[in-house]
């Protein structure tokens, strides 16, 4: 009976192709725009997951800026304006939170360059590099990012501006030692930034685990040319730096010890530090992990799915009205057929059970279609942002059982009102 | 039991209690046994469509008893009604009725599904009743493929399907030409008469009851005469 009736919707939907397809398009459209949204979200939120496993859960970014109702309107900020962490700052908040933090990580960028062999030929073998100084608490904030693979952080006695180690990332002893790490160390590097030429001692090799990211977005760049950090002792990066505000403080990165409950920590940090600065201040602390961050976008993507998945149901709902009306139209021509049918010996259910199946199987094929444009508007749109696509198996299922649903809903009135036709009045039908 | 239809003062009223209230059929007694080839002959609005429709537990009587095989129908509810005509009463009608987009042997075989027999046995089957109508070459032809005859020839093989107590055919022959007409009787007297069927024929005329056994006359609701035909036994 079942495979009967399945036959029969699809050759009345055949009858009536253009109908059928006006009729699936509300469906079409409302599971195809579900579909869409909860695949990119979806693929965003399993992208977040994964960035923030290779960042590391327990750190987090501190900043020092302007409170947001400062008036200031000036561009440039001169130099002694520019918010700093003091050197007090930092001891007091290192033994108020001793049990808390495990390392804190402070930073200097200095111009991209490039490094190459003092011996070898520059336009062969080189590495494009930006220049890094960094403190030893670096390489433990950053051990989920950039762990020491080979050799050692800086040690402590060779921290000064004088100090001419550094450490590379296993991209840079590719390029320039044929990836042999071991072979690498001990060994120097000329490198050329902000103008000046350094020989640098490597003492250190890292993993790169951000840079294959890089090359990922720009076509344009070839393996090789992948600008790679390397970094270099903080004093000696300030000492070469152009920039006389180079030393000051504005940020710096913390890393939690294991245990810690890091939100809490957060807020905790955050209001400490904030509790450092005067009252009247016009700065203020902001403390960012990458929990946070990703709590945040999670946030912005729900409430984003929770709008589309909105309008997606409005286009379900009138795809379920249009599926009701159009089964009234069919039940009205086909009239004689359900007289006949029900002068053959078919009982109520039969004839019922027949339209309602129509009903579903054309909400259904309208649900399948929708999932395929909504697979394939999602596989462009994550193609767009660049990211990889994750099909949500949850949402085709959900969407299925939906199309299903509407189908039964929306088919049972007008299948009820068929069943209950008079046989007679029904073959005398003229149609 | 050879008595297949026992009618019994029945009556049909319609637009009751309003000013239009008619009486369509006005206290039908009739017997049909087992094997017997009767026609009600009637002008338009004689009541045989009624009459038809009674008989063929289309509709219920206003009043008056009615049993089919000695089944009281007033006592059966409405999908009892609709399994007795899956499985007793065969219909055959003026305009054909057969289901459009379906092929010949699927409208065979919709009589068999209600009846609840399985796919293969319905294919079987139906392949069987169109062979005996003459049809299984078109077997795979949609209705509106076919010819006026050819269609009637499936829509006989239809009401044939469950191997029914009575064939109903109300005006079996009334849009077809007559040497297609001729055909179609002959078909009839061939079921009548190889197969033992009963058969009922409704018709305005005299010309084809007259080939049947007995012939009732049917006016304003009332039988008021009967005869053997020609094809009495």
């Amino acid at each position: 009976m079942l495979i009967e009736n399945v036959r029969i919707a699809f050759a009345s939907m055949a009858a009536n192709k253009l109908r059928t397809f006006l009729t699936m398009l509300g469906i079409i459209i409302g599971i195809a725009a579900v579909i869409t949204i909860m695949t990119v979200g979806n693929s965003i939120t399993r992208q977040n997951e994964k960035d923030m496993s290779v960042f590391g859960v327990n750190t987090m970014n501190v900043y020092m800026w302007f409170r947001e109702d400062a008036q200031n309107e000036e561009v440039t900020v001169p130099g002694d304006m520019i918010p700093k962490f003091t050197q007090d700052m930092m001891t007091k908040m290192v033994n108020h939170f001793r049990d808390e933090i495990e390392a804190v990580s402070v930073t200097v960028w200095l111009d991209d360059g490039r490094a190459t062999l003092p011996d070898g030929d520059e336009e062969k073998q080189y590495a494009n590099v930006s220049v890094q100084g960094a403190n030893p608490g670096y390489f433990t904030v950053n051990k989920a990012t950039n762990p020491i693979i080979e050799g050692r952080a800086f040690s402590k006695d060779s921290l000064g501006k004088d100090d001419y180690d550094c450490v590379v990332s296993d991209r840079l002893v590719k390029n320039l030692f044929d990836g042999d790490a071991k072979k690498a160390l001990g060994k120097k590097i000329n490198i050329r930034t902000n103008k000046l030429d350094n020989a640098y001692t490597i003492v250190g090799v890292y993993k790169d685990a951000l840079s294959s990211m890089n090359g990922m977005g720009d076509p344009t760049v070839s393996e090789k040319d992948v600008t790679t950090a390397v970094m270099v002792p903080f004093q000696n990066a300030v000492s070469l730096s152009e920039d006389p505000n180079a030393s000051t403080l504005q940020n710096f990165d913390v890393s939690a010890k294991a245990g810690t409950d890091v939100m809490s920590f957060s807020t905790d940090l955050q209001s400490y530090l904030q509790s450092l600065l005067p009252e009247d201040s016009q700065y203020e602390i902001n403390v960012y992990t990458n929990q946070e961050m990703i709590e945040e976008t999670r946030k912005t993507l729900q409430q984003l799915t929770l709008a589309v998945t909105a309008i997606g149901a409005i286009a379900l709902l009138v795809g379920g009205i249009g599926v009701m009306n159009i089964m009234t139209v069919s039940i009205t021509e086909r009239t004689r057929e359900i007289g006949t049918r029900k002068a053959l010996g078919a009982p109520r259910r039969a004839i019922r059970g027949q339209f309602i199946t129509e009903a579903v199987i054309m909400s259904i094929t309208g649900g399948l279609i929708g999932t395929v444009l909504g697979v394939l508007a999602g596989f462009v749109a994550c193609h767009v942002i660049k990211m990889p696509m994750y099909v949500s198996l949850q949402s085709i299922l959900v969407s299925f059982l939906f199309s299903f649903g509407i189908g039964v809903f929306f088919g049972f009135y007008p299948a009820n009102k068929a069943s209950k036709m008079d046989p007679i009045d029904a073959l005398r039908y003229d149609s | 039991m050879d008595r297949i239809i026992h009618l019994e003062q029945i009556v049909k009223k319609f637009y009751i209690g309003t000013e239009n209230e008619l009486n369509a059929l006005d206290g039908i007694d009739l017997d049909v046994t087992r094997g017997e080839f009767t026609s009600i002959v009637g002008e338009s609005g004689s009541g045989k469509s009624t009459l038809m429709n009674i008989i063929g537990l289309l509709e219920r009587p206003t009043s008056g008893k009615y049993e089919m095989l000695g089944v009281d129908v007033e006592k059966m509810k409405d999908d009892d009604l609709a399994r007795a005509r899956s499985r007793q009463v065969g219909f055959v009608f003026q305009t054909y009725n057969l289901i459009p987009r379906m092929s010949a042997i699927k409208n065979v075989e919709v009589p068999l599904l209600y009846a609840g027999m399985p796919q293969a046995e319905r294919t079987e089957r139906a392949e069987v009743l169109l062979e005996m109508v003459g049809m299984k070459d078109r077997m795979r032809h949609q209705p509106d493929e076919l010819s006026g005859g050819q269609k009637q020839r499936v829509a006989i093989a239809r009401a044939m399907a469950n191997d029914p107590a009575v064939i109903l055919a109300d005006e079996p022959t009334g849009a077809l030409d007559s040497k297609t007409s001729r055909m179609i009787m002959d078909l009839f007297h061939q079921l009548h008469e190889e197969q033992g069927k009963t058969l009922l024929l409704i018709t305005h005329s005299q010309m084809l009851a007259e080939e049947t056994g007995r012939i009732l006359t049917l006016i304003d609701g009332k039988i008021v005469g009967e005869r053997r035909g020609n094809h009495a036994h």
